[in-house]
């Protein structure tokens, strides 16, 4: 049975199509057969993230229109071979497609592949509804901003409505220091205000944007960057194993450090 | 020039002066705009609500309307309207409303509905729910205490009859002398509405082959353990 999870968030800009391209790769990594698919018809990012975007030559919408096979749009990623992205058309818009031709896209898929990651668009409108419609599962995406949150909150209350009951929250660019210093809201402010299952925090890091320059998710570096194991251990909660929760606390400097510090300690 | 030095100094060793805490800014904001987005009522909506319940509990006991307040709180995906009514006084049935009451004769507690009904009063039968509210106050008003003592008090207002579309009238013309006279200790009557607004099956059971984050505080060893691995394997 393969497992159809849709990443999604309501906010645009939270991270859901890094979160998709790292998750992919790592499921890959780990010997699933993954496909990734664009539901982002008309802003599609997926294929850059993957460092894809040259070998594109369909797009879901050529099989639909009978003008290719599936498998002719799929693009095999040739560093890993596990993973296949099912690119988005890019100058159509988001109701050039409709919720059952999505369904049966995905259906498709599920012949092959074992896991099949769904990048929603931002918004509520029909780009999201065609991205849920085949959809068991959910991983929502936000950050620990007032606005991501209650995004999220909407977006959770409309996949409910969908009765898709598996919605798991990923936290995305938390920043430790911030928290800290009771200027960002914790992960358990977070998962407490939305009360959905948590499957795992991304600190923010640089090497997010230096990967998406590359072309070259973060996962498949040789010397994981903090974000990178983030990845990896929700690649690995999805697969049911237990990882526990990177720490990612600061611990507050105490008085004798910071005297320390100033007279050149 | 000294004092900037020193105020860096200060603050070098003690670290940053205490500034507003915008976490919990954030946080009382969130929970507020949640409330009302997950209840998807209108504000007018609300405000008829609002104005009923008032109407309501003041033809029984007479209400501080300068302290009373009405808010929206969510909880495990799970909305509650809290009203928090401060009662100055009760306000006799069938007889004069606004006599004073002994504080000895006050009654203890006060309860509103049974926990049956206020769990009928959600969002979409609010309106049905406070009619079956009504009917068993008035079976119920023999409760009202000391009715013989409030007509034995010698401060006999006269002029108002505590009937229904009087007294409510009562809620927008509200007499300034009578809202400072009464400074005892004020009880309060909070009403609490739930209504199941969200699924919680989903809160509930997370799916079975994924394991239960859902409590993220782990010891401060484990965590400090898997930092530690997290780091060597990043050296290695």
């Amino acid at each position: 049975m393969s497992r159809i999870i849709v990443m999604t968030s309501g906010k645009g800009g939270v991270g859901k199509t890094t979160c998709t391209a790292n998750l992919g790769m790592a499921l890959a990594k780990a010997g699933q057969r993954v496909a990734v698919v664009d539901a982002d018809f008309g802003l599609r990012n997926l294929d850059l993230l993957l460092g894809l975007e040259n070998r594109i030559v369909y797009t879901a919408l050529d099989v639909l229109a009978g003008e290719c096979r599936l498998d002719q749009a799929l693009v095999k990623d040739k560093r890993q071979p596990n993973l296949a992205l099912l690119p988005a058309a890019q100058n159509r818009s988001k109701e050039s497609i409709k919720p059952e031709q999505m369904k049966r896209l995905i259906k498709a898929l599920t012949k092959v592949y074992n896991f099949i990651l769904i990048d929603s668009p931002a918004g509520i409108e029909m780009g999201f509804r065609n991205s849920i419609a085949a959809a068991r599962e959910a991983i929502i995406v936000t950050t620990p901003e007032i606005s991501a949150v209650r995004d999220a909150d909407r977006v959770i209350g409309l996949l409910e409505a969908n009765d898709i009951k598996a919605v798991r929250l990923v936290i995305n660019r938390l920043r430790p220091a911030m928290v800290a210093a009771e200027q960002m809201m914790s992960v358990k402010d977070v998962q407490g205000i939305l009360s959905i299952p948590l499957l795992g925090v991304i600190p923010d890091d640089e090497q997010v944007i230096v990967s998406t320059n590359k072309g070259e998710p973060l996962v498949l570096e040789e010397n994981l960057s903090q974000a990178g194991i983030a990845f990896i251990n929700v690649s690995q909660r999805l697969q049911g194993e237990k990882v526990p929760l990177m720490d990612l606390s600061i611990k507050k400097e105490s008085f004798l450090i910071r005297l320390k510090r100033l007279f050149g300690g | 020039m000294t004092i900037p030095i020193i105020s860096d100094l200060l603050e070098k060793l003690f670290g940053p002066a205490d500034d507003p805490h915008s976490r919990d800014d954030v946080k009382r904001r969130l929970k507020i705009v949640l409330a009302h987005d997950r209840l998807a009522l209108d504000p007018q909506t609300l405000e008829m609500m609002r104005q009923e319940i008032i109407a309501v509990v003041s033809r029984y006991v007479e209400v501080d309307f300068e302290n009373l307040e009405f808010s929206l709180a969510t909880d495990q995906r799970v909305t509650a309207l809290t009203a928090n009514l401060p009662i100055r006084r009760i306000r006799p049935l069938g007889k004069e409303p606004d006599q004073p009451i002994e504080s000895a004769s006050e009654a203890e507690t006060i309860e509103l509905a049974s926990k049956s009904e206020i769990m009928a009063m959600d969002a979409e039968n609010a309106a049905a729910a406070l009619r079956q509210f009504e009917q068993n106050s008035q079976a119920n008003s023999s409760r009202t205490p000391s009715q013989k003592e409030l007509s034995d008090s010698s401060e006999r207002e006269k002029g108002e009859t505590g009937t229904t579309s009087e007294v409510t009238d009562n809620l927008i013309d509200i007499d300034p002398s009578r809202l400072g006279d009464s400074d005892e200790a004020d009880e309060e009557l909070t009403l609490d509405l739930e209504g199941d607004l969200a699924d919680d099956e989903l809160v509930g059971e997370p799916a079975p082959q994924l394991p239960d984050l859902s409590v993220p505080d782990m010891s401060v060893s484990d965590v400090a353990r898997t930092l530690a691995q997290a780091d060597e394997s990043g050296k290695a």
